[in-house]
This record gives C-alpha cells, sequence and structure tokens, in this order.
C-alpha cells in the first residue's frame, strides 16, 4: 500500500519538476541579498542576474497559466543570460587573451542571433540554434578558466573559490543541455516533457551551485 | 528517442563532471607540489643564514678574543708602566688616556662577543647594553623587564640572535632616528617572548634601500628568519617608531 503511495508522490514529484525548477530560483536570489554587501562585484554581477531570472520566471509562469505565448520573453532572457556569464567571465579572468575572447564571442553571438533571426527563425521558433551556440561559447569560456587553473597553483582549496563553482555549475548545466537543444526541434515536436524534465533537473542543480557561490564568495 | 535523450545528457553530465574533479585533483596536486619546493627554497635559505651568521660570530669571537688577549695585554703591561713613573701631569694625562681607551677597547670587545650573555642571560644583559648605551649618548635610554617568565628560555644562539637584533636597533636609532628616547621593553610570558622597541624619532622604517642602515635591516630580518621570530614595525602618525618582535618557544 505504501509502495503505491510512494510511486504515486514519486510520480507527483516528477510531474511537477518544472514548477519546482521555477520556483528553484527564489534561494539564490535570497541568499544572494543577504551576502549582497560582502560580495565581489562579479559575483553582485551573478545576484543581478539571479534576480533577472526570478523575475523573467515568474512573468513567463504567469503568461503561460493564462495561455499568452511567452517566447519573446524566452528569447529575450537568453540575451541577458550569456550578457552576465560573458561579463562574470571577463571580470574573472586574469588572462588577456580570454577577456578577448569573451569580447570576441559577444561579438560573434549577437551577429549569429541576427542571422539566425533574418533567415532561420522561420522554422526555428525555439532558437535552439542560439541556445547551442550559446552553450558552446560558455563551454569554451569555462575551458578558459580551466586552463588557468591547470598552468599554475593558484588556490590549495579550489572548492572554497565561488568562481570555481560557477564555471563548475555552467560546465554542468550547458554540457547537460548542449545535447538536449541538439534535438531540442525534434524533442518538441514528438514529447517535451522528458525534454522539460531533464532541464528542469539541471536548473534545479544550477540554481544550488548558485547559492554554494554566494556562500563561498561571501566576505568574512 | 527518449532512452537516447536521457543517455546522451547524462553523458555529457558524466563528462562535465569528470572535468571538474579533474581540475580539482590536478590544482590540488600542482599546489601541494609547488608548496614543497617553497618550504625546501625557504630551509635552503635558513641554513645560508644560519651559515653566515655562525661564520660572522665566529669571526667577531677572533677578533674580540685578540683584542681582549692582545692589546688587553698590551694596555695592562702600559699601566703598570705609566704606574712607576713618577706623579707628574703628564702621568695624569696618560693615565686618564689610558683609563678610556681600556674602556673604549672593553666596550668593543662587548659588543663584538656578549660575555655578559652567557653570565647574565638575555635580560640582564639588554639591561647593561642600555646603561653602556646611556653613557655614551645623549639619547635617554631605558629598558624595562614587564614580566620575566622562568619558563621562557631561550636556545644560547636565539639569545644572541636577540641580543644582536635590539643591538642593531639601537645603533640604528642613535645614528639615524634623532630620537630622545628609546625604551626597550621585555615581556616573557605564555612561552612567548615580547620585544618591544619604542622610540620617539624620524623612524628606521623609511630608510631608502641604499641606505647604510638598511644594511642592518637585512641583518635584522635575517637573524630573525633565523630563530623564526616575527617583527612588526609601527610608524606613528607624528614622530617616532614601535617595533615589536615575538619569538615562541
Amino acid at each position: 500500500m505504501w509502495k503505491c503511495e510512494f510511486a504515486k508522490q514519486l510520480g507527483n514529484v516528477s510531474n511537477n519538476l518544472h514548477v519546482i525548477s521555477a520556483f528553484s530560483i527564489v534561494a539564490p536570489i535570497l541568499v544572494g541579498a543577504i551576502y549582497f554587501k560582502s560580495l565581489s562585484f562579479a559575483l553582485r554581477i551573478l545576484f543581478v542576474y539571479v534576480a533577472v531570472t526570478g523575475i523573467f520566471e515568474l512573468i513567463t509562469g504567469i503568461m503561460f497559466a493564462y495561455g499568452v505565448n511567452n517566447m519573446v520573453l524566452f528569447h529575450t532572457y537568453f540575451y541577458i543570460e550569456f550578457l552576465a556569464i560573458s561579463a562574470i567571465f571577463f571580470f574573472s579572468y586574469d588572462s588577456v587573451f580570454w577577456r578577448g575572447i569573451v569580447g570576441v564571442f559577444l561579438v560573434s553571438f549577437l551577429a549569429f542571433s541576427l542571422i539566425d533571426y533574418f533567415y532561420f527563425d522561420a522554422w526555428d521558433p525555439f532558437k535552439a540554434n542560439e541556445r547551442y551556440a550559446e552553450g558552446l561559447m560558455v563551454i569554451i569560456m569555462c575551458a578558459g578558466y580551466y586552463i588557468s587553473l591547470l598552468r599554475r597553483p593558484i588556490h590549495r582549496y579550489l572548492e572554497r573559490q565561488p568562481m570555481f563553482w560557477l564555471t563548475s555549475g555552467w560546465l554542468i548545466y550547458f554540457a547537460g543541455t548542449l545535447y538536449l537543444f541538439l534535438f531540442s526541434k525534434e524533442l518538441l515536436e514528438m514529447d517535451s516533457f522528458h525534454f522539460w524534465q531533464i532541464h528542469a533537473i539541471l536548473n534545479i542543480g544550477l540554481n544550488v551551485i548558485y547559492v554554494v557561490s554566494f556562500v563561498m564568495g561571501r566576505r568574512l | 528517442m527518449n532512452e537516447l535523450l536521457i543517455i546522451g545528457s547524462a553523458l555529457m553530465v558524466f563528462i562535465a563532471l569528470a572535468i571538474v574533479v579533474f581540475v580539482l585533483v590536478y590544482q590540488r596536486r600542482m599546489y601541494e607540489k609547488h608548496h614543497k619546493l617553497i618550504e625546501l627554497e625557504l630551509a635552503d635559505q635558513k641554513r645560508l643564514i644560519e651559515a653566515e651568521i655562525r661564520a660572522t660570530e665566529r669571526e667577531q669571537k677572533r677578533i674580540a678574543q685578540d683584542l681582549h688577549d692582545d692589546t688587553g695585554a698590551s694596555l695592562t703591561s702600559l699601566r703598570f708602566h705609566i704606574a712607576q713613573l713618577q706623579d707628574s701631569p703628564q702621568k695624569r694625562a696618560m693615565t686618564k688616556t689610558l683609563s678610556e681607551t681600556t674602556y673604549k677597547v672593553r666596550n668593543v670587545c662587548n659588543e663584538l662577543l656578549p660575555y655578559t650573555l652567557e653570565e647574565l642571560g638575555l635580560a640582564d644583559s639588554l639591561s647593561y647594553m642600555v646603561s653602556r648605551l646611556n653613557d655614551t649618548v645623549e639619547i635617554d635610554v631605558n629598558f624595562i623587564l614587564i614580566s620575566d617568565d622562568n619558563s621562557v628560555i631561550l636556545e644560547q644562539n636565539e639569545e644572541l640572535a636577540m641580543y644582536r637584533i635590539v643591538q642593531e636597533f639601537l645603533s640604528n636609532i642613535v645614528k639615524y632616528a634623532e630620537a630622545s628616547y628609546i625604551d626597550v621593553l621585555l615581556t616573557m610570558k605564555d612561552r612567548t617572548m615580547y620585544l618591544e622597541i619604542v622610540d620617539d624619532g624620524n623612524g628606521v622604517i623609511a630608510m631608502p634601500k641604499n641606505h647604510p642602515g638598511s644594511f642592518g635591516l637585512q641583518n635584522i630580518v635575517s637573524r630573525l628568519r633565523y630563530i623564526n621570530g616575527s617583527m612588526v614595525r609601527t610608524q606613528r602618525k607624528q614622530r617616532g617608531t614601535t617595533v615589536e618582535i615575538r619569538k615562541s618557544l
């Protein structure tokens, strides 16, 4: 009997995973707000980005509930996300070369978006190409951070560095979603349930990492 | 398609996790290796400093002994010969000059090899050093023993290093700081020796690198490193410097 109940509860959790994922943004907003004064500049950018994400989640959720198409907001959010991640990497890199790469990526991403808008938008309303390009660029930026760590000894306890947590979080999230966005068009046409479930799990994980980053990044 | 989706995403996440763990472990190992190298370099440096200090002390000891045995003996012989002369103003002048010379030679001997350190210990030797300095300079130099914990016993070479550090500081202050007073405070408690040198001068801390006094400061730093001591120098806004030296057992 209890096994049936447990399976039912598990099923509910599974069904409501996207709701949990949307609400999980509250945790980093709260923790970030508590420690805001003691955060570094890069982490303050992260807080602003997380707060904007929270607002977007709220508005898109309301629009979805009222059956209004929220794709425009969804696409706008991509640009904010990429801009925030690029800015955080830009201010965290020691190397001028990698700072330059961030600049090149920003320009390339905008150029790619324009091309995508004018030539491919008609058959790809989800803008999977942009999402895919964004994922690839963020993964390369993560690699830039890791390369600097592999070149010279900087931190004895890397796990206490907020930037390491952030980079690891983004690498896992974007690596996980890269595969999803590669086939997003086909998946959305077939059955989007699993698509959103996997995305929700990765999103919850990323929000937990944001919380850890804020906690690790506070100056005591 | 769903299985493919889950497997594909899981595989990507797994690869990302593996990269994260690899970077974490690699950085830790690299840091530890680098840290060991630094430790080895520091140990080498310490050995060099130790050898240099020992050689200097040995040479100073040899000069002090030569001065004491040869010059001291000559001065004693001279005193004996002068004593045999008939009383005259010349004899009195010679006796006075001889006394002054003997005093100066004894001072130089004591500076080169502080005999008092072995016999009296650090606190009394510092007190003696300060009293002799008071006789020769117009600065008000005071030695204050705040608390003397018997459990704080330094090794002979450590006591000598502390003595030399104070000697160097006092010499620098007298020569360059234009101070009107110097206080040397010694506290021995909780298995730690705290030594404080306070003056109202213009601050030896501001001495330029190529200044002759900066060599003395280097010497102080080397000796502190040699005995694993630490030093904090604070310069007051108006005038004066406080140097705090700490040596834990």
